[in-house]
């Protein structure tokens, strides 16, 4: 018996150690801020269960899920939220978050998608939300969803996934799903000195930590006349006009996608892309990156537009090259 | 024979795009058969066929074939992204169909042609006056099982062929056999991205119709947009589905019976993405 106790004893200490020492280790982004004083977003303020995370995580995912014994309506009957946005981080830095050739790159070398939308891993250690041009495209809808994350999520499930309003177990749920996507000190790259500032429990600056991962996904628009003067001055990249083909549009433009339009590598996209170059129609690589297109009656499902920081000039006249190139 | 050899040489020479899961055809049907294409998972098809009078047949006094015209109207279901369900009705002896459709693979690396199967059945409602003993409901269905194999041969030709096995369950006469073996040549190639011709043809080997039959031949063009197909053809056949189209075609291209139709399909997405 007293063999049995003391050995339940070891095993107690050892596994409260090892829980200890991940704690100590991995703290989260958002308790190292707001141990040094930062203000504590709404969204952190309250607790979620499990079972809340998983709902979260297959609403955004599968688009609905199993609430009080039964399945939910679908947000959306033409996305899902991962339709355009990742649930994992998109960089091997998260300083460069936003910048579009990291993104590409890892984004060819991990296997996930290379998307219009921002990811949700670290969404919740944002401040702003539909930053940048996106007021031009949804106007006044952004001014509540630009400081709160929650109106994001439903401005995102009523416009961008053309469905419908959540309900507040659904909203409650997703943002859920986000706090278990939030930031941990080893997402980040730190210089040693500030992993040996945040280990030895030393005041740090929000803003010292905050230089090293996203606040927010900016959004500039531009259109394809305003384009033109850059894309003139560049030599395109065959291949990596090759690598966004493959992970950006043909995500969506693929058989059983959520575009009737499939895209393939054969001579005839291709001619059809050289022969609508310049168009200004939905068939013209410019004028469909850039604009996308929009909903209507009738034809719900749409494409988003590329903003520069998802897609640089540079990687236009990559995309430009590979499509107007017939080996 | 020596056109044979000369039509394999020139496929030949195409050398074979073996990307997985390449559309061969715009839609799942062609003019009156069926393509290796079938519908996607969660989305609805609505699909009017139409076939107007034979320009032989005072064209011009049944408005321009409006008359004598004959339609169907039918619905397809993608039940999963491999497995079709549809069904129909047919001015043509006030037929109804239903079928179930399932493409086995998709040409790609290793596996050289797309292959679906297709079973349907096709229940008359029209009665036959001459025969009412015999014009029981039994006696009214018919049935069809098809296989189709496609290769595309670079990006533009796609090469079916669809050996067809229909069987009726009251014949009239004893020239025409229960079970009837029809081969047919489908053949498409994409101009553009969006437009394909194709040309469509059933072969009935002889002993198995009446000597007044004919096989049924069609020349069309398609018009792919986002969510809609259009078919535009002439055919020597007026009926849209197996096994009418196959028996019962007596047409004649050289005599005039050419029946100018269109197939529309617009699909709708029913089951949510995901």
């Amino acid at each position: 018996m007293k063999k049995i106790l003391y050995s339940l004893l070891a095993i107690s200490i050892l596994l409260i150690s090892i829980n200890w020492k991940k704690d100590k280790v991995d703290p989260t982004v958002s308790a190292i801020l707001q141990k040094n004083g930062a203000t504590i977003p709404q969204h952190f303020k309250e607790k979620f269960t499990e079972t809340q995370i998983q709902q979260g995580k297959e609403l955004v995912i599968q688009g609905r899920t199993k609430y009080q014994g039964k399945k939910s309506r679908p947000i959306s009957k033409h996305f899902t939220c991962v339709t355009c946005h990742n649930t994992v981080k998109e960089t091997d830095n998260l300083k460069f978050a936003n910048s579009a050739q990291q993104r590409l790159d890892y984004a060819y070398k991990t296997g996930i998608p290379f998307l219009q939308g921002s990811t949700f891993f670290g969404i919740v250690n944002r401040e702003k939300w539909y930053n940048g041009d996106y007021q031009k495209k949804y106007g006044k809808l952004v001014d509540s969803a630009r400081n709160d994350l929650g109106a994001a999520i439903q401005l995102c499930a009523q416009e961008c996934s053309q469905g419908r309003v959540l309900e507040q177990w659904e909203e409650d749920a997703i943002l859920a799903y986000f706090r278990s996507l939030e930031l941990k000190i080893s997402d980040l790259t730190l210089p040693s000195s500030l992993i040996d500032s945040i280990q030895e429990n030393l005041k740090i600056t929000s803003q010292r930590l905050q230089e090293f991962y996203p606040l927010n996904s900016p959004a500039t628009f531009t259109t394809p006349d305003q384009e033109k003067p850059f894309l003139a001055q560049l030599t395109g990249d065959y291949n990596n006009g090759r690598k966004i083909y493959n992970v950006s549009c043909k995500t969506c433009h693929k058989p059983n996608g959520v575009s009737f339009l499939i895209l393939d590598d054969s001579k005839l996209t291709k001619q059809a892309f050289i022969k609508n170059l310049g168009s200004y129609k939905d068939a013209d690589l410019h004028q469909i990156t850039r604009w996308g297109t929009y909903p209507h009656s009738g034809h719900k499902p749409y494409m988003p537009n590329y903003t520069l920081e998802k897609l640089s000039h540079q990687q236009l006249k990559d995309l430009e090259t590979y499509l107007t190139t017939i080996e | 024979m020596k056109g044979l050899w000369i039509i394999s040489i020139i496929l030949l020479s195409y050398v074979a795009r073996a990307q997985d899961n390449e559309t061969h055809f715009k839609d799942t049907r062609v003019v009156n058969g069926y393509s290796t294409e079938v519908e996607r998972k969660g989305y609805l098809k609505f699909i009017i066929s139409h076939r107007f009078g034979a320009f032989n047949n005072d064209f011009l006094g049944n408005f321009f074939g409006l008359d004598n015209a004959e339609v169907r109207l039918g619905l397809d279901y993608g039940l999963t992204k491999n497995l079709t369900i549809g069904a129909g009705r047919s001015t043509l002896n006030k037929a109804f169909d239903g079928y179930l459709k399932w493409k086995i693979c998709n040409q790609k690396q290793g596996v050289p042609v797309t292959i679906t199967l297709l079973s349907s059945l096709i229940y008359r409602t029209l009665d036959n006056l001459s025969i009412p003993d015999d014009d029981t409901p039994i006696n009214r269905l018919s049935y069809s099982y098809e296989a189709y194999f496609s290769r595309l041969f670079g990006d533009r030709l796609a090469v079916q062929l669809s050996p067809i096995l229909t069987y009726r369950n009251l014949v009239t006469l004893s020239e025409e056999n229960h079970m009837v073996y029809t081969q047919g040549l489908t053949i498409g190639y994409k101009l553009t991205q969006k437009v394909a011709i194709n040309l469509e043809y059933f072969y009935t080997p002889d002993g198995q119709n009446q000597d007044i039959t004919t096989n049924p031949l069609s020349l069309g063009i398609d018009f792919g947009t986002s969510g809609h197909v259009f078919q535009l053809f002439f055919s020597n056949a007026q009926a849209v589905t197996s096994p009418y189209f196959v028996n019962s075609t007596t047409g004649n291209w050289l005599d005039g019976d050419i029946f100018f139709g269109f197939n529309i399909s617009r699909a709708f997405r029913i089951k949510a993405y995901k």
